[in-house]
C-alpha cells in the first residue's frame, strides 16, 4: 500500500541535506518495524521518496514523501508509529493512502514558501506594502552558472515568470509576512535564495528575511 | 553563542549537521543535575569520530550515571574553524554548545599518532592553554587514552592524565573519585596525586627523565614520591558483564560507517609481529553468542541502522562464529538486515556463510597477505601461505565476485627486493586463476585493487627495535612497484611514505617530540592525516627550528637493552617475550597461533591469573 504523508522538517533539521533527510526518513520507517518494500538490484532500497527537495538552511511545515509499504495498516497507526521515532522537529501532520500510479515527485507543480520580511523602519514597510502589487510587472533577469565538462556555460532567466503568484498575509509591528507561490516544471524552479535576493533588490529597507517553506502543489490531489 | 550568529555560521560552511548535535539518542541533561560535566573528545571530524564505538560506548557509559553529563566534541574542519576564529567563538559541545572550557574533563581519544596537532588545535580553539602546568584549577583536566596511549610520552606537556588499557571500569572510578575531591574544595595537584593511585592512570607531571651524551634515556626520575614506578594497563575481565550501551546517537548525515557494530571479542591471538593491537589488547576475551543477540536487538531498535557489523581483530577467529552469523541472518535476513563481516578469513566453512550474507546485501572482498613472499610472511609471523590465499580467491571468483582488494606492506624488517617482487607476482597469479577457467566461467568486470602500507614500527611489538625505512627507501620501493604492476585490471596505490614516517616518529618518540609537534602546529598544520591538509616541508622546518632529529627515534637500530620512552608501561607481555619473538623473526621462524600453543608472553601471568582459555592446557 502506498502512503502519502505530510511532515514538517524545523530547527536543526534544517541542515539536513536532501539525501540525509531521506535516510532519516528511512532509518525512522525502520525503527517503527513497519515493513517497506525494496526495490530491485545491486543495493536493494526502501521505496520511500521525498517530492521535492528543500534548500539547506530553509525550515518547512509542508513537505510531502511517498511510502510504499509491504502490509497493509490504518493510517492513523502509521502516523502515531512513525512520529514515535522521528527526529525532534519532525512530524507527519498529515497522512493517506495514494492510489494514483503516477510518482509523487513528477507531479509537482509548485511550490509555496512564507518570507517574513523585517523592516529597518515604518516609512519601508509602508512603502513594501504598496510596492507589493506591482513587484512581477518587470522582467528580473537571473544569470546561473552550470559547470558542463570544466566549461562553465552561463544561463539566463526571468525569475519573475517563475512566479505565479504573491499573497500579502499578515503585518505586524515591522514584518510584512508574504506567500510566494513558485512554479515547478521539467525546466526546473527558482532557488530560495534568488527569491530572498530578488526581494532584497526590489524592496528598500529591508532588515531581514526569514524563509519557510509552506506546501507544495500537485497537478491531481495527492493527499 | 547567539542563534543568529550560529545560523549565519552554519550557512556557511559544509555540512553543517556535523555541529548540530541534536541526533536520535543524543543526551541532553540539565546542567544543575549533574555534578561532572565531560567532554568526549574525537580529534578528527564528525563523520570520523561517529564511527567510532569506543565513543560510544564510553558516551552512553558515563551518561547511565545521574551526576555525570558526557557531551561530543570533534575538530571542526578547517571552513568551521576560520567562521570559530573570525568570530572569536570559542569550541563548543555539541550538546549543550558550551565552550569545552566550561567542562571538568575534556578526554581525547588517541586512535591514531597524525590527530595530535588536531588535539592541541582544539584546546586552543577552545580557549585552553596547551601546557599542562599552565593550566590552574578553573580550566578542565585535560586527560586522554586509547591505544597511542602506550606511548604517551609525545603528549607529556599537554595532558594532565593518561589511562591506558581498557577505560570502561577505570573511568568510572576516576569519576568516583574526582567527585570526592569536588565536594572537598578542588585542587589539581591534590587530586593528580591520590588519582595517580590508581591502576593504569598515568600523570605525567609527576615523572621527569634524564638522557645521556647520545640522546638515549639514561634514567626517569620521580618529581612526585608516590608515583608508581611502573603503570600496569587496565583491562575487563569479563565482557559479558562490562558495559555495552542499548541506544547510540544515529547521525543525520553519512558517517565513514553508518552501521551497528557488535564488538565479538577483544584481542587476537595470532601473534602477528608486526601489529601492536595484537599485543596490546591480549587476552582474548570473547563475548558470549546470547550476549551478542541481546545487544543486536536493542540496537537495531533503537536506531533503525539496516547494517550490522562484527568487529574484532580477526572476526574469523571467534569461536561461535558460524552460529552467531546464522542465528543473526535467521532472525534479520527478513527485515532485510545486512551482516557485514570484516577481516574474515576464508575457508570452506567461512564461504557457504558468505554465499548467504550476500543475498541481503553485497559487498567487496578483501585479503590481507600483508607481505608478498613467504619468506617475508614468516618473518612476520603471518601465518598464511601462497596456496592459502590462491584457494581462497579461485572459490570466490567460482562464486562469481570478481573484485577484490589485496593490502599490503612495504618497509618491513629485513625486506629484500625480492621480497617486494613478491608483491607483484602474488598480484599476477590472482589474475591468472581468474582468467584460467573455461571461458563460460570467466563472467563480470575484473579488478583488483593493491593497496601497500608503509611499515611503522610500533612499541610493545617485536619490532620496537628496528629502524623504520627512510622515505626515499619507501619512495624507491612505492615506486618499483608502480613501474612494475601495469595492467589495466589492476589498480595500485600506496599511502605517501612522508605521512608514514613521521607517523613513526610519533609512534617511537620521547617527550622531547612534542616541541617539534607544538612547533609545527603553530605554523599551521592540522587534520595531517588527510593527504590534503598535511604538509611535510612544515613539518621539517619545525623539527629543525626546535633543534630535534627525526631520523634519531625512526631511523635508527635499538639495542635491547635501550631504555624505550614507554618501558615504565607493562601492557602484560613481557620484554624477554618481544626479543624472543624478534630473534625468531631473524630466523624466519613462525610461532604458533596462542590457541595451539602458549607462547609464554607473559598476559597469561600477569594479566589473567591463570590460563587465557577455558580449554587451554
Amino acid at each position: 500500500m502506498k502512503i502519502v504523508f505530510k511532515y514538517t522538517k524545523l530547527g536543526k533539521l534544517k541542515f539536513i541535506s536532501h539525501l540525509d533527510n531521506l535516510r532519516v526518513l528511512q532509518r525512522a520507517l525502520r525503527r517503527t518495524g513497519i515493513m517497506a518494500k525494496y526495490s530491485e538490484g545491486f543495493n536493494p532500497h526502501p521505496k520511500l521518496s521525498i517530492a521535492y527537495p528543500l534548500s539547506l538552511g530553509v525550515e518547512s511545515i509542508g513537505e510531502i514523501a511517498e511510502v510504499d509499504l509491504l502490509n497493509d495498516i490504518s493510517i492513523s497507526e502509521f502516523v502515531d508509529r512513525m512520529n514515535r521515532c522521528l527526529p525532534h522537529g519532525m512530524l507527519i501532520t498529515e497522512a493517506s493512502e495514494y492510489l494514483g500510479n503516477q510518482s509523487i515527485p513528477s507531479m509537482v507543480c509548485s511550490q509555496v514558501y512564507l518570507f517574513r520580511i523585517s523592516h529597518n523602519d515604518e516609512e519601508s514597510v509602508d512603502a513594501t506594502i504598496s510596492s507589493l502589487n506591482g513587484l512581477l510587472d518587470n522582467d528580473y533577469m537571473i544569470i546561473r552558472e552550470k559547470k558542463k565538462k570544466n566549461k562553465i556555460v552561463k544561463k539566463e532567466m526571468n525569475l519573475t515568470s517563475f512566479i505565479l503568484g504573491i499573497e500579502l498575509i499578515n503585518i505586524e509591528m515591522l514584518d510584512i509576512d508574504i506567500k510566494i507561490t513558485i512554479h515547478v516544471s521539467d525546466s526546473g524552479s527558482l532557488k530560495v535564495d534568488e527569491v530572498r535576493e530578488f526581494i532584497y533588490n526590489s524592496l528598500d529597507g529591508v532588515k531581514s528575511i526569514e524563509v519557510q517553506r509552506t506546501a507544495l502543489n500537485f497537478i491531481d490531489k495527492v493527499i | 553563542m547567539n542563534k543568529n550568529l550560529f545560523d549565519e555560521i552554519l550557512m556557511r560552511v559544509e555540512k553543517p549537521a556535523r555541529y548540530t548535535g541534536g541526533e536520535l539518542n543524543s543526551i541532553v541533561k540539565d546542567i544543575n543535575d549533574v555534578n561532572i560535566r565531560f567532554a568526549f573528545a574525537f580529534p578528527d571530524v564528525y563523520e570520523v569520530g561517529m564511527s567510532h564505538l569506543g565513543m560510544h560506548i564510553i558516551y552512553n557509559l558515563l551518561n547511565s550515571y545521574p551526576n555525570i553529563w558526557c557531551e561530543r566534541v570533534f575538530t571542526p574542519w578547517t571552513d568551521m574553524e576560520k567562521e570559530l576564529r573570525n568570530h572569536q567563538v570559542e569550541l563548543f559541545s555539541l550538546e549543550s554548545n558550551d565552550s569545552l572550557k566550561s567542562f571538568d574533563f575534556v578526554g581525547f581519544t588517541l586512535q591514531y599518532e597524525m590527530s595530535y596537532t588536531n588535539i592541541l588545535n582544539m584546546m586552543q580553539l577552545s580557549g585552553i592553554p596547551l601546557e599542562s602546568h599552565k593550566r590552574d584549577e578553573t580550566y578542565p583536566l585535560i586527560i586522554a587514552g586509547g591505544p597511542c596511549a602506550f606511548n604517551p610520552e609525545p603528549l607529556h606537556e599537554f595532558i594532565d592524565m593518561f589511562f591506558i588499557g581498557e577505560g570502561e571500569e577505570l573511568l568510572l572510578e576516576v569519576m568516583a573519585l574526582y567527585e570526592k575531591h569536588k565536594e572537598g574544595g578542588y585542587s589539581k595537584q591534590a587530586f593528580l596525586k591520590e588519582a595517580c593511585q590508581v591502576e593504569g592512570i598515568y600523570v605525567p607531571s609527576f615523572y621527569d627523565v634524564v638522557y645521556d651524551d647520545t640522546g638515549k634515556i639514561s634514567k626517569r626520575i620521580k618529581l612526585y614520591d608516590n608515583a608508581p614506578d611502573v603503570i600496569k594497563k587496565r583491562i575487563i575481565k569479563d565482557l559479558n558483564k562490562s558495559y555495552f550501551p542499548d541506544k547510540i546517537i544515529v547521525p543525520f548525515i553519512e558517517t565513514v560507517h553508518d552501521r551497528i557494530v557488535l564488538e565479538i571479542f577483544r584481542g587476537c591471538t595470532r601473534g602477528c609481529r608486526f601489529c601492536q593491537a595484537g599485543m596490546i589488547y591480549r587476552p582474548v576475551r570473547e563475548k558470549s553468542v546470547e550476549t551478542l543477540l541481546a545487544q543486536a536487538e536493542l540496537l537495531l531498535d533503537s536506531t533503525g541502522h539496516e547494517e550490522i557489523s562484527l568487529s574484532s581483530l580477526s572476526t574469523g577467529d571467534y569461536s561461535k562464529l558460524i552460529e552467531l552469523s546464522q542465528a543473526l541472518l535467521d532472525k534479520y535476513e527478513e527485515r532485510r538486515i545486512g551482516l557485514s563481516l570484516p577481516s574474515l578469513r576464508l575457508d570452506s566453512i567461512t564461504f557457504g556463510l558468505i554465499e548467504r550474507v550476500q543475498k541481503v546485501r553485497k559487498s567487496g572482498l578483501t585479503f590481507a597477505p600483508e607481505a608478498g613472499s613467504q619468506r617475508m610472511r614468516d618473518v612476520i609471523n603471518k601465518n598464511i601461505t601462497e596456496e592459502d590465499i590462491l584457494g581462497s580467491v579461485k572459490t570466490a571468483f567460482e562464486l562469481s565476485w570478481s573484485n577484490i582488494k589485496l593490502y599490503f606492506m612495504v618497509g618491513l624488517p629485513g625486506e629484500t627486493r625480492d621480497d617486494i617482487y613478491g608483491i607483484k607476482e602474488m598480484v599476477y597469479k590472482i589474475k591468472d586463476a581468474f582468467f584460467d577457467r573455461p571461458r563460460e566461467a570467466i563472467r563480470g568486470n575484473f579488478n583488483i585493487n593493491v593497496s601497500a602500507a608503509c611499515f611503522v614500527p610500533k612499541p610493545f611489538t617485536p619490532f620496537q627495535w628496528d629502524p623504520q625505512n627512510t622515505v626515499k627507501e619507501f619512495q624507491d620501493k612505492t615506486g618499483y612497484l608502480k613501474r612494475e604492476i601495469k595492467d589495466r585490471k589492476i589498480s595500485f596505490s600506496y599511502h605517501d611514505p612522508k605521512l608514514s614516517y613521521l607517523e613513526g616518529v610519533f609512534a617511537l618518540g620521547d617527550r622531547r617530540v612534542a616541541n617539534g609537534m607544538k612547533r609545527a602546529f603553530e605554523m599551521g598544520c592540522t587534520f595531517d592525516g588527510w593527504g590534503d591538509q598535511f604538509d611535510y616541508d612544515k613539518w621539517l622546518a619545525a623539527f629543525k627550528e626546535e633543534n630535534i632529529s627525526m631520523d634519531f627515534y625512526n631511523s635508527r637500530k635499538k639495542e635491547y637493552d635501550e631504555i624505550l620512552p614507554w618501558d615504565f608501561i607493562d601492557c602484560g607481555v613481557r620484554k624477554e617475550y618481544l626479543i624472543d619473538e624478534k630473534e625468531k623473526s631473524l630466523k624466519e621462524i613462525t610461532t604458533d597461533d596462542c590457541r595451539v600453543n602458549c607462547s609464554g608472553c607473559g598476559v597469561n601471568t600477569s594479566l589473567v591469573g591463570g590460563p587465557c582459555f577455558e580449554d587451554s592446557l
